[in-house]
């Protein structure tokens, strides 16, 4: 696949007459991205391709007025980031009571979805995950899955590095805090 | 957290349904259209009635400031006196007042005798 910079898809989304064609190569280029973002949050295929859709057509909407005050990918992520919290945060105020619950959403989702490919060490890392709070388990796949610079991360979440740092290792622990029960209890 | 690297590894352990980032961007697209042509509509929706109640306003003045002082002007004669309005009087053959016309008495008396019939003329002689 042919990649093309930032700026090029830019400059030609604000040419007359080439909105289209330019926003069908950012979404190219950047829909596995920004989709495996949103699937590490909200588990379940199909939630994410109902948000993935959202956060494109905000895209679309928010690209005539970028003005490269962040990188482009920073800005697309923080759309994503945000639309998959919100979808969790209406679904916790709408059905569930408590985070908890939440989880338990989440962990139904994560066994029963037919799209989890994984073995059974992969599941019982997932399930650790779930186990974090909503930030955490946001840096650790940030970090952890997506190879992501604290910079950049600092930049999507609007948190400073020094917090992210912490967040990030007090998440680690915490997964394998959770993963050696799961080992003793697995004798 | 090697440990832990060595036995997780980072892999992604999710999958999508076949075809599916292939569909995806010609679902995108067709997304994309649909809520940029309502977003349009739905702008037009909300522009409407003012542009309609903008067109009546113009016109409205249009009427008020071009047409009626023209078909005023045709009938009425609008006297001024330092610059405020004092009479309007309807224009006709008769009240038109010609500023030169000056008559002698004899003319004036002339004029009333003529415009008076011999029945007021004996009234007028009794007394």
């Amino acid at each position: 696949m042919e990649v093309f910079e930032d700026e090029y898809i830019i400059t030609l989304f604000h040419a007359e007459k080439q909105e289209q064609r330019a926003f069908r190569l950012l979404v190219n280029q950047y829909k596995e991205r920004l989709y495996w973002h949103i699937r590490k949050i909200l588990i379940g295929h199909e939630d994410t391709d109902d948000v993935l859709q959202n956060v494109f057509v905000k895209i679309w909407q928010g690209l005539k007025e970028f003005r490269y005050e962040s990188k482009l990918f920073t800005w697309m992520y923080r759309i994503a980031t945000n639309e998959a919290l919100n979808f969790l945060n209406e679904k916790r105020r709408k059905v569930y009571g408590s985070t908890d619950e939440i989880s338990t959403w989440l962990e139904d989702t994560l066994v029963s979805d037919h799209y989890f490919s994984g073995d059974e060490i992969q599941r019982e890392l997932q399930r650790a995950i779930l186990t974090l709070s909503d930030r955490q388990r946001l840096v650790f796949n940030m970090k952890y899955f997506d190879d992501l610079s604290y910079e950049d991360m600092a930049q999507i979440l609007g948190v400073a590095v020094g917090t992210l740092k912490a967040t990030y290792y007090n998440a680690v622990k915490k997964i394998e805090a959770n993963l050696k029960i799961v080992d003793t209890l697995n004798g | 957290m090697d440990n832990f690297n060595k036995k997780y590894e980072k892999k992604n352990p999710f999958s999508v349904p076949d075809g599916y980032f292939e569909q995806l961007e010609d679902r995108l697209m067709e997304q994309v259209g649909k809520r940029e042509k309502h977003r349009k509509e739905g702008i037009w929706l909300l522009v409407k009635p003012y542009l309609g109640l903008t067109g009546v306003f113009l016109l409205a003045l249009f009427v008020v400031q071009i047409i009626l002082p023209a078909v005023v002007d045709k009938h009425q004669m609008v006297i001024k006196q330092g610059g405020e309005v004092v009479q309007h009087l309807e224009i006709t053959e008769e009240n038109v007042f010609d500023a030169r016309f000056n008559p002698t008495n004899e003319e004036i008396i002339e004029y009333l005798f003529s415009e008076m019939d011999s029945y007021e003329l004996l009234y007028a002689e009794n007394y």
